[in-house]
């Protein structure tokens, strides 16, 4: 069971050990400067009046995030502020506030905040909360994350696939993100053969037909046409090459 | 296998002289071993309030016996804390060890042979005793 839920709704939340003592809460959360994934969370002692707390805690340290608390092993999984600096705290990070932009160069907005999926043992960072630039588009919008993506601390670069999956509610993001990203996987996979055939039509009017007469009298009866293109155009390539 | 709620209220009975030593009140339980390390005790007539579950001479339907008042005592030092009634189970909210909670300790099953913790009882679940892992001040967590 994953469940998606905004950075921002950890603010407060209960961290506690293993043993059952709640320790602190959680005061804000701190992304990694270099990646734009989250680095750890700045702390409040527990109460109703209580501050800051010196410690902080990094995320590799967290030993479960759920919609009910931070789990942490025992209190020596706080550290000390040192072991986050360099890195940006909430609202000033590279992230929240950075300008989201597809790769064709379309602003989609300005992140407001980070969509965690929490599922039963590990947690991922899946998308954002944007503020879109688009004025006829509902207040909050959600962009899909992919599984890796480079931050500065200017903008966001997004594939334009991701315009397809914006929403505007958690409820069906979920599987908005997942059908992107499976997307995305796929075309990295056929990225090769795709900038293999675009330029082999120029040469195939230069090559007569022979290799095709060939292998189609022996597969002519079975639905070979995907295994006729792509034994077609192997050979296809190679004369046009000599050619030029 | 008892539930605590069968046997909460019921008297203390001393052996040795008959009379109620005091009632049962809480139950002590040791997340490490998942076991019970005893009962709290109120209106106790001994020097403490803490029952060990060695001090038991009979765990019956209707009342715990010992053999002399002295042995509800004043808890030795390892168990202060685990006695003191700010880490009761019984009301405890609980957390599984990735954050989810699963809602309130309502009762815990243990074996009245030697004290092993056979579940928790939450409004509309069990949680295996095998599966406790700590009882907090904050929550009582629990594996998986």
């Amino acid at each position: 069971m994953t469940v998606l839920l905004k950075a921002a709704d950890l603010v407060k939340r209960p961290v506690v050990t293993l043993a059952g003592e709640g320790v602190a809460q959680i005061k804000d959360v701190i992304y990694s400067s270099q990646t734009g994934e989250l680095a750890g969370f700045t702390l409040n002692g527990r109460g109703l009046f209580s501050g800051p707390m010196r410690k902080t805690l990094p995320w590799e340290n967290v030993h479960g995030l759920g919609p009910d608390a931070v789990m942490i092993r025992d209190e020596s999984g706080l550290a000390d502020r040192k072991a986050l600096r360099g890195e940006t705290e909430g609202a000033g990070g590279s992230v929240l506030g950075s300008t989201v932009i597809t790769q064709s160069g379309r602003n989609l907005g300005v992140v407001t905040d980070v969509i965690l999926a929490v599922g039963e043992a590990m947690t991922d960072a899946v998308g954002y909360e944007i503020d879109p630039v688009d004025l006829s588009a509902p207040r909050r919008q959600f962009v899909p994350l992919p599984d890796a993506l480079s931050v500065s601390g200017e903008a966001l670069m997004l594939p334009d696939a991701a315009t397809e999956f914006i929403r505007d509610d958690l409820a069906g993001f979920g599987a908005a993100v997942e059908e992107f990203r499976s997307r995305l996987r796929q075309a990295a996979v056929t990225a090769e053969p795709v900038t293999k055939t675009e330029p082999a039509p120029p040469a195939e009017p230069a090559v007569p037909a022979e290799p095709a007469t060939k292998t189609e009298p022996a597969t002519k009866t079975e639905p070979a046409s995907e295994s006729t293109a792509t034994t077609d155009k192997l050979p296809v390539d190679r004369p046009s090459a000599g050619e030029n | 296998m008892i539930r605590f709620s069968d046997i909460s209220g019921n008297p203390v009975m001393d052996t040795a002289t008959a009379t109620a030593v005091g009632k049962v009140q809480a139950p002590i339980v040791d997340p490490v071993t998942q076991r019970m390390v005893g009962f709290r005790v109120k209106k106790s007539k001994g020097p403490g309030d803490l029952l060990l579950w060695e001090g038991l001479a009979g765990l019956g339907p209707d009342a715990l016996t010992v053999d002399s008042a002295e042995r509800v005592a004043e808890a030795p030092a390892e168990w202060k804390r685990r006695a003191s009634g700010k880490l009761d189970l019984i009301g405890r909210i609980v957390l599984t060890e990735n954050g989810h909670k699963l809602g309130k300790v309502r009762d815990v099953e243990f074996d009245p042979k030697d004290g092993r913790i056979t579940s928790l009882l939450l409004r509309d679940a069990f949680v295996d005793g095998e599966r406790l892992l700590g009882i907090g001040s904050y929550a009582v967590v629990v594996r998986g």
